[in-house]
């Protein structure tokens, strides 16, 4: 039985007369000089069949054959069955990979789906993701689908479920999940599912959901560590803390209350990892513990070269984040260089230049400050001296402050390239150092070129917001949804494309014959 | 005979064949009646020219110049000198030069270049007078009338001329027409594919002449398409088309045609006691032309 979407479509079949007629019109052929003209005149009037003169090209046939192809494909012909199309939209969430009854809620659901779609597949199943809207899966038997289900990944985003008006009305739509989503819910109210299954009942759960690390007011080596423990349970629970990677490393244990969160406080040194696991694990594993990798609260190493003055070194040095102890040859992360505008170096890695004056600098006897959004917004100098900087030539720069002459400060960004500062200011000026604005303005420059805070930053690391929810506190909606006879077939509008597509290439191959037939004339006539 | 740059197919003809062939045509062709194939008419009649004939009595309207006043004397009656009517022994050769003739192959065409060629050679080797028209819708050339070697030579430049420029769109032999003389003797070479039929043409050259042959060269490949294609006919000579979807039934039907057509030329000819060979263009010109010379006329080659 097949059936078409979009039957009105077929209406440019009417072309097919067309191309018939069209093909009368034809170049009559290819030209055959013949002696007398009256001899095959008076033959064709003479016969009584198989000659009509200015008949057809047939090579109308083939081509109508291609029309007609094309406007069934067009059409959109299905092949009816009684088994329609199913997508089923995984809900991939942390909380789908919930140990409950020795298998993860993930696996149940995909042995209930298997249940209760049994073994009807003939119109084929597609596993679609709600984490990863580009993640997709075929299935054609029931083993299939329960080896995709077993082995899926869980989300690396945040659960986007499609648009209800966007989801194919010609295939059934179930969706499994745990109820644990509130945006999975209120999507599943709206969306045309046929099917959910619902699957979990386990509600406690613990999560390490962040851990945060800022430098110590006190001592600029010394991090403060907050560990950030949430829980989703309806009764109270204890648990207990390991955090490592800190100075005081140890267990702490807390009671936690139905839906509360706890935050733990360690003090710990520069360039540890820092872990907290939560003990006993509970039916989610994966959220028990959460490491605070050292590189996110390393200080990054500068290399001063060049004559600069000291007062810049002390500005440097005084940025927490930043370590001028790198020695020669070691690679650095930050470079800062002081020269004359045409002994800059050149370097693949961050840099700040301060270009020193070549002649008298002019004198801005009045403050100076940018009217630019950004970092140096703020900062107003006083009676400094600068130099334009017009280096280097050709490159993509914007200017961050600017005299009527040109750019005093401008930041370069290239393609594949590290992100460079040049200074025009006269950073030699021991009168500005003394100023607050000169180690402001370092500090916000060296921000630039790094392209990170370096002024008391906060380095962290934390789940998604809700991902230690687990409870199916929410009830998904299922209603029956009427599938189209049309729209509960399999899609063959590729096999029409396809006998198009040959057609096309006979019809070639029959010109190209011609052709040549054409070339040998006397060859084809059998002389 | 002079030497000539000749390329083919005139090239084809050799002397030595030629002149073995004449050897025998004059066997042949001695004393037989102009209305067989390749016959010629009687060389000694009375008429115009300056060979002596015979003598007879003079009667009223006779020449005053042209009586023996000798015999006059000696049988005491008035007579006058017949003379040989030379006129008689002119030969006018008509190509058709027609587009058709050079269609399929050019077949035809080469049989007729070698064919009026191998006839002027025999008949002057016979020592007769001969002229060539080349005719298609109008005379395309012209070569007056002589004998001997060094008009062989002038009738093969003018063959070769032919040979090499454009032909005309019709084959009206009666084009020729002006050129033959009363009593001249008149071979038409043709495809005899005319629209209109040739046969006025025939019989007015008949009427202008004593004595017309014709040799009628027909081609297989005319009626020969190449098979399953589309195709547009364009015919050679008036550039009229016809489209049509190739086919054996069509090609029957066209050889037919042609058939017809040579049977209604032949029954014309026969009937009016003209010669008339039909020749197939593949055959070689020497059995062409010999068939033609054979006393029986109106066969097929």
């Amino acid at each position: 039985m097949f059936e078409l979407r979009q039957p009105e479509l077929l209406a440019l079949l009417a072309v097919a007369p067309a191309l018939w007629w069209l093909h009368r019109l034809h170049d009559r052929g290819i030209d055959q000089p013949v002696a007398a003209l009256f001899l095959w005149q008076t033959s064709a009037t003479d016969m009584s069949q198989g000659i009509r003169l200015a008949a057809a090209d047939p090579a109308w046939r083939r081509r109508v054959s291609v029309v007609v192809c094309a406007c069934m494909a067009m059409a959109g012909p299905l092949y009816l069955t009684n088994k329609p199309a199913i997508t089923v939209w995984v809900d991939d969430s942390p909380s789908m990979f919930v140990a409950e009854s020795g298998a993860t809620r993930l696996a149940l659901a995909a042995d209930e789906l298997a249940r209760r779609i049994g073994e009807d597949f003939g119109g084929g199943l597609m596993l679609r993701s709600l984490g990863d809207p580009t993640k997709s899966s075929q299935a054609d038997n029931a083993n299939a689908l329960l080896q995709s289900l077993r082995t899926w990944p869980v989300a690396g985003n945040a659960l986007t479920p499609p648009p209800p008006a966007l989801m194919d009305r010609g295939r059934r739509h179930w969706l499994i999940s745990d109820g644990a989503d509130p945006d999975i819910a209120e999507w599943s109210s709206s969306a045309p599912l046929s099917g959910v299954v619902q699957i979990g009942s386990e509600k406690n759960n613990a999560a390490v959901t962040a851990i945060t690390a800022r430098a110590s007011a006190s001592d600029m080596n010394v991090l403060d560590v907050r560990v950030h423990i949430g829980y989703s349970g309806t009764s109270a629970g204890y648990r207990t803390v390991n955090i490592t990677g800190v100075k005081d490393p140890g267990e702490q244990r807390f009671e936690l209350a139905p839906g509360a969160s706890r935050i733990i406080t360690a003090t710990a040194l520069r360039g540890r990892n820092i872990e907290a696991r939560l003990d006993p694990p509970d039916p989610l594993p994966m959220d028990d513990s959460l490491i605070l990798p050292a590189s996110a609260s390393a200080a990054l190493k500068v290399r001063v070269i060049g004559d600069c003055p000291g007062a810049l070194v002390g500005a440097l040095a005084a940025i927490p984040k930043l370590d001028l102890s790198n020695a020669p040859g070691q690679p650095a992360d930050l470079l800062v260089a002081c020269a004359a505008a045409g002994a800059l170096p050149q370097t693949d890695t961050a840099a700040m230049f301060f270009v020193t004056p070549e002649s008298q600098p002019q004198q801005f006897r009045k403050p100076v400050w940018s009217t630019l959004a950004g970092p140096l917004q703020n900062i107003a100098l006083d009676d400094v001296a600068a130099e334009v900087v017009d280096r280097p030539v050709g490159t993509a720069a914007t200017p961050l402050l600017s005299s009527g002459r040109g750019a005093l400060i401008s930041l370069h960004r290239e393609a594949d390239r590290a992100p460079a500062v040049y200074v025009g200011l006269d950073i030699a000026d021991a009168a500005w150092a003394r100023q607050p604005s000169y180690a402001l303005l370092i500090a916000r420059l060296a921000e630039l070129a790094a392209g990170q805070l370096l002024l008391d930053p906060i380095d962290a690391v934390a789940r998604g917001s809700g991902e230690e929810e687990i409870a199916p506190r929410y009830a998904l909606a299922q209603r029956e949804v009427d599938i189209t006879p049309a729209s509960t077939g399999r899609d063959i509008a590729a096999w029409f494309i396809f006998a198009a597509l040959l057609l096309v290439l006979l019809d070639l191959a029959v010109l190209i014959g011609t052709a040549r037939r054409a070339a040998a004339p006397a060859a084809a006539a059998g002389r | 005979m002079a030497e000539l740059a000749l390329t083919e197919p005139l090239a084809a003809l050799d002397q030595t064949e030629l002149k073995r062939l004449a050897g025998v045509a004059g066997k042949w062709l001695a004393g037989r009646s102009s209305t067989m194939g390749g016959g010629r008419p009687h060389r000694r009649q009375p008429g115009r020219g300056l060979e002596f004939f015979d003598h007879r009595p003079y009667v009223a309207g006779d020449e005053v110049r042209h009586v023996d006043w000798r015999q006059t004397a000696r049988r005491d009656t008035p007579m006058v000198r017949r003379f040989v009517h030379e006129a008689s022994t002119d030969w006018l050769i008509c190509l058709d030069c027609s587009a058709s003739m050079q269609s399929a192959g050019q077949q035809k065409w080469t049989l007729g270049l070698q064919l009026a060629a191998a006839i002027s050679y025999l008949l002057l080797y016979l020592g007769d007078r001969v002229a060539l028209a080349g005719f298609s819708e109008a005379l395309d050339a012209v070569c007056r009338p002589g004998r001997g070697a060094g008009h062989y030579t002038r009738l093969l430049m003018v063959l070769r001329d032919l040979s090499r420029q454009p032909r005309g769109n019709a084959s009206k032999p009666g084009a020729c027409a002006p050129l033959a003389r009363r009593g001249d003797a008149t071979i038409v070479i043709t495809d005899g594919l005319s629209a209109e039929g040739m046969q006025a043409d025939i019989a007015l050259l008949a009427a202008q002449c004593a004595h017309v042959q014709v040799l009628h060269l027909e081609d297989p490949l005319d009626t020969t398409l190449p098979s399953s294609l589309s195709l547009r006919l364009v015919d050679v000579e008036t550039r009229r088309t016809l489209s049509v979807a190739s086919s054996e039934a069509l090609s029957g039907a066209a050889r037919a045609a042609q058939r017809n057509i040579a049977e209604t030329l032949r029954g014309h000819c026969l009937a009016r006691a003209i010669p008339y060979t039909r020749v197939n263009a593949a055959t070689h010109w020497r059995d062409a032309l010999l068939d033609h010379l054979r006393p029986s006329a109106g066969r097929h080659v």
